[in-house]
């Protein structure tokens, strides 16, 4: 199918690559892609892009989701990148109401339908997804007797005290789709209480506020691979990752974790990450090619191995090898708000939510 | 070049936020750690400041006072940590005070604050005291040689009979009277140095203060976090008011400190009196038993934080048995780049580049800048020259990411297509650089014999001629140390490169490492991969530093 897809870069009469079709010409043959350091965009997947393809790929390399709408945004006049690789639905709203990116022609693959529900224009394609939820730590919990958390209110509770890692909705991806959930989950109760009251319960609690899903998940989470890290802290039971990240420690670890994904009804969020054309850039058919690739089977199975993510592709989950799939739960209920609400509300949440705990 | 940058950068933030520099900063106490951010950079740089001279003086003091054998090598190690790039500091700190490491297995836990340091903690009330105290040891360490750099060749050039003679007084019976009425008046303006450049250094730290007290904020940090989003219009304004505020706070601060050690350093200039280092060494003679025991100990201090690092590139979580051996099969990934986009070898080639690049620029303008300096106080301009002097010293004043912000933003604002352009980075290292270059370049060719040009001038070269023939031969030595030091600061850089990569894509050295530990570790050797490529760079900043001791004169102190 790839090849077919391709014909108008790979075909010619001298058995040659050439990167363009009698359109594309001298800068067009290079392709630049803004993301951030995903691990399933190796070297090896970007050579064997241009073997077929004939593109040359630059890599522009923000270090999250936030850093690539900020790329975006700051180079809006001018824009330096041709493909956006790593928007997910909580950035993808701002970065159309911004007017940054523009249709694609890239012939898209059948798609799991989880992925098409935030968005299902060809301004973003998804490449693949997750939900976000709360982890713990069942190895903490059971020593100290505490039982496994069904609510978010629980986690206001006194044994809770100090021993929870939030990473920042404003700096962080993870945390950002989190804290969407959090406002969903507020409303779906029958209280008065909002997300931001139970936020400012939180950090009345001592829950700690970290700038990334790096500091919250590997230095202070006691559940997962950072104990095994030098600078570790090792102070909260309960952090906010992926459903799946203990499938990850599983898979990782001999088919063994202590760490649970927490499924609170509403408190979890469906994250799609999207590959997207970049309005005035340039290479439009290597951006096509590039969506065509990484949606091709080779490339989008592979995603719970090389990305820690699941594949986009209809039928495709996660491996079953090490325990991956058992440990990694399906929410059954998550969050629902829709993405233009994300888009329009996001400022006044943050801006609540950092007034509410005081952090960054 | 330094300033034109910064100067676009503000006039962007100015527009999007609508404010004034100097109205931003009263902003700064709307963000929710503005405040935080202030008081913990001036509480924390103030105790780095006083823990690095306690530490050092007695070292200073030790070294300068006695013959050593080996005194080059001891200066040398006690110096490698102001050359070591701050990730590397930071990931050999992180090394020594982990679980099982060299500071936890003495009983003073830093990380998880148990024990005596947990006492601590609930003691005194502070929070996360252990972190803090790590933080504070890690800048002590890395500025331990600006104290042993200024004050030691003092104390070994000060003429021993200065000493006798007070001696003889009743004023100088008492060890405590002569520190106070001899010591302390003759090394004040050489301490005060010390003091000043220890402050601004550990005021305007970021890696350190992002690996060691993760919890914590200098405005540094925060301006580095926030910065991604500032200067962008209708979008997120706290951060452009924040880079905004923060930045001229802390430019304000920083210059107010250089004022306060130029004037310092230009009283030390009037009473400077020096006898020859092997003469007053000779009269003080070979060192007490405490003063090598102290010596010893401030070399451990000084190796530890590298040896650590080095092991932890080769210590290895074994998943089959969950403990650790030993293999270099990091360093194997490190070197091939498997998992990284860029090899261990690729980003030291970019490093490399980078830094020969930045050293070039640097160095031909700081001679350009130096020379005129010189050449206005030869013709009895002396404002003059007293002014370019102070312009030069103002990039100082701007930090890593002060500097990284104003090319991103300033840069950005006019020439956007820069930000393809490989060698971009090479800017803001040589905006961070040069001043330096010209500090160590203006006293080389204040102290030139005019004589020599003068006779060369009469045999007839031309002043192209003497310009290599003299001038260069003269300032050899001077120009190796500018260069190498160029070389050895842009290799480390890391805040600038840190806030650039945002937009582009430059893989040096230290932003490999910074990459491989903010990356998800289910992989057990992401970890020692990271180590492993620190300690890389610390080598190649190691062999550059003993290429700058070769060179240096070591006389009446600084740098």
């Amino acid at each position: 199918m790839i090849s077919l897809s391709f014909s108008g870069c790979l075909g010619s009469s001298n058995e040659e690559l050439v990167c363009n079709d009698g359109k594309d010409t001298g800068d067009d043959c290079v392709l630049t892609i803004v993301t951030y350091d995903i691990n399933a965009i190796s070297d090896d997947v970007l050579n064997e892009f241009t073997n077929q393809t004939g593109f040359e790929v630059q890599m522009i390399r923000t270090d999250d989701a936030g850093g690539i709408l900020e790329h975006l945004l700051l180079t809006k006049d001018s824009p330096q990148a041709d493909l956006a690789l790593g928007l997910d639905n909580t950035y993808l709203q701002t970065a159309f109401e911004f007017n940054l990116l523009t249709e694609h022609n890239a012939e898209i693959p059948l798609l799991d339908s989880k992925a098409t529900v935030p968005y299902n224009g060809n301004k973003a394609v998804p490449f693949d997804q997750g939900y976000i939820c709360l982890n713990a730590d069942t190895q903490a919990l059971s020593e100290n007797n505490i039982s496994f958390p069904t609510t978010l209110e629980e986690l206001t509770a006194p044994e809770w005290k100090g021993r929870t890692a939030f990473p920042s909705p404003v700096t962080s991806s993870p945390g950002r789709a989190f804290m969407v959930a959090t406002v969903d989950y507020f409303e779906q109760q029958s209280t008065n209480t909002t997300a931001f009251d139970w936020w400012e319960d939180m950090a009345d609690n001592d829950a700690i506020f970290t700038s990334g899903w790096t500091e919250a998940y590997e230095t202070h989470y006691t559940g997962g691979y950072g104990i095994w890290n030098d600078g570790h802290i090792g102070d909260a039971w309960l952090t906010v990752s992926y459903c799946h990240s203990p499938g990850v420690e599983a898979f990782y670890g001999e088919n063994s974790t202590i760490s649970a994904a927490v499924l609170i009804d509403y408190a979890s969020f469906s994250q799609v990450e999207y590959a997207a054309s970049v309005n005035g850039g340039g290479s439009k058919n290597a951006v096509n090619a590039f969506i065509e690739y990484l949606l091709s089977d080779g490339i989008n199975t592979n995603m719970p191995e090389n990305n820690l993510m699941y594949s986009v592709l209809e039928g495709k989950d996660l491996p079953e090898t090490s325990g991956y799939r058992h440990h990694s739960p399906v929410p059954s209920q998550p969050s629902t708000i829709e993405m233009d609400r994300i888009g329009e509300e996001m400022d006044g949440w943050l801006k609540d939510w950092r007034d509410s705990t005081n952090s960054i | 070049m330094i300033l034109i940058p910064i100067w676009l950068a503000v006039d962007r933030l100015m527009d999007v936020t609508g404010k004034s520099p100097f109205t931003a900063i009263f902003s700064l106490s709307e963000h929710p750690l503005g405040t935080e951010a202030i008081y913990f950079s001036f509480v924390q740089a103030l105790l780095s400041a006083i823990l690095t001279l306690a530490i050092g003086l007695p070292i200073a003091w030790w070294l300068g006072r006695h013959q050593w054998k080996h005194l080059n090598i001891i200066r040398a190690a006690l110096t490698l940590p102001f050359v070591t790039p701050t990730i590397v500091a930071a990931m050999g700190f992180l090394a020594l005070i982990k679980t099982g490491g060299p500071i936890e297995s003495i009983g003073i836990d830093l990380r998880f604050e148990s024990g005596f340091i947990g006492w601590l903690s609930d003691a005194t009330g502070i929070e996360n005291s252990g972190h803090i105290i790590a933080l504070l040891m890690a800048h002590a360490w890395f500025n331990l040689a600006l104290v042993i750099r200024f004050v030691e060749p003092k104390i070994a050039t000060i003429p021993p009979r200065f000493e006798e003679s007070i001696r003889l007084l009743p004023i100088g019976k008492t060890r405590f009277n002569r520190a106070r009425y001899f010591w302390w008046p003759m090394l004040r303006t050489s301490i005060g140095s010390a003091f000043v450049f220890t402050f601004i250094f550990s005021f305007t730290s970021f890696a350190l203060v992002r690996w060691l007290a993760p919890d914590m904020w200098t405005l540094e940090a925060l301006m580095a976090i926030e910065g991604g989003a500032a200067g962008i219009p209708n979008y997120r304004t706290e951060a452009s008011l924040l880079v905004l505020g923060g930045a001229t706070l802390q430019g304000i601060i920083l210059l107010f400190a250089l004022g306060l050690a130029g004037y310092w350093e230009q009283k030390k200039a009037i009473s400077n009196d020096i006898v020859s280092e092997s003469f007053a060494r000779k009269t003080a003679g070979k060192p007490s038993p405490i003063a090598r025991i102290g010596v010893a100990l401030a070399l451990s201090f000084a190796l530890a934080p590298l040896i650590s690092m080095l092991f932890s590139s080769i210590r290895i979580r074994d998943r089959t048995n969950e403990s650790y051996g030993w293999s270099t099969e990091a360093w194997d990934i490190a070197l091939t780049g498997d998992l990284t986009y860029v090899s261990a070898l690729e980003a030291l080639s970019n490093s490399i580049i980078y830094a020969l690049a930045c050293m070039v620029v640097s160095v031909l303008l700081g001679y350009a800048v130096a020379s005129s300096i010189h050449a206005f106080e030869s013709n009895g301009k002396k404002k003059t020259a007293r002014a370019i002097d102070l312009l030069s010293m103002l990039p100082l004043a701007l930090s890593g990411v002060m500097i990284g912000l104003g090319v991103l933003l300033g840069v950005l604002k006019v020439w956007p297509e820069l930000f393809q352009w490989y060698g971009l980075p090479i800017i803001p290292h040589a905006m961070l650089t040069t001043p330096f270059v010209i500090r160590i370049l203006l006293p080389a060719l204040r102290s030139l014999d005019s004589t020599y040009d003068e006779t060369a001038a009469m045999l007839g070269y031309s002043q192209f001629q003497r310009f290599i023939k003299v001038r260069i031969p003269l300032l050899k030595n001077s120009l190796v140390v500018a260069a190498t030091l160029s070389i050895a600061f842009s290799l480390g850089e890391f805040g600038a490169s840190w806030i650039l990569l945002r937009s582009g894509s430059w893989d040096t050295l230290p932003i490999l490492v910074d990459q491989l530990m903010a990356r998800p570790k289910y992989f057990e050797l992401v970890e020692p991969v990271a180590m492993a490529t620190a300690s890389l760079l610390m080598m190649i900043t190691f062999i550059l530093f003993v290429i700058t001791e070769r060179f240096r004169e070591h006389q009446g102190g600084g740098f």
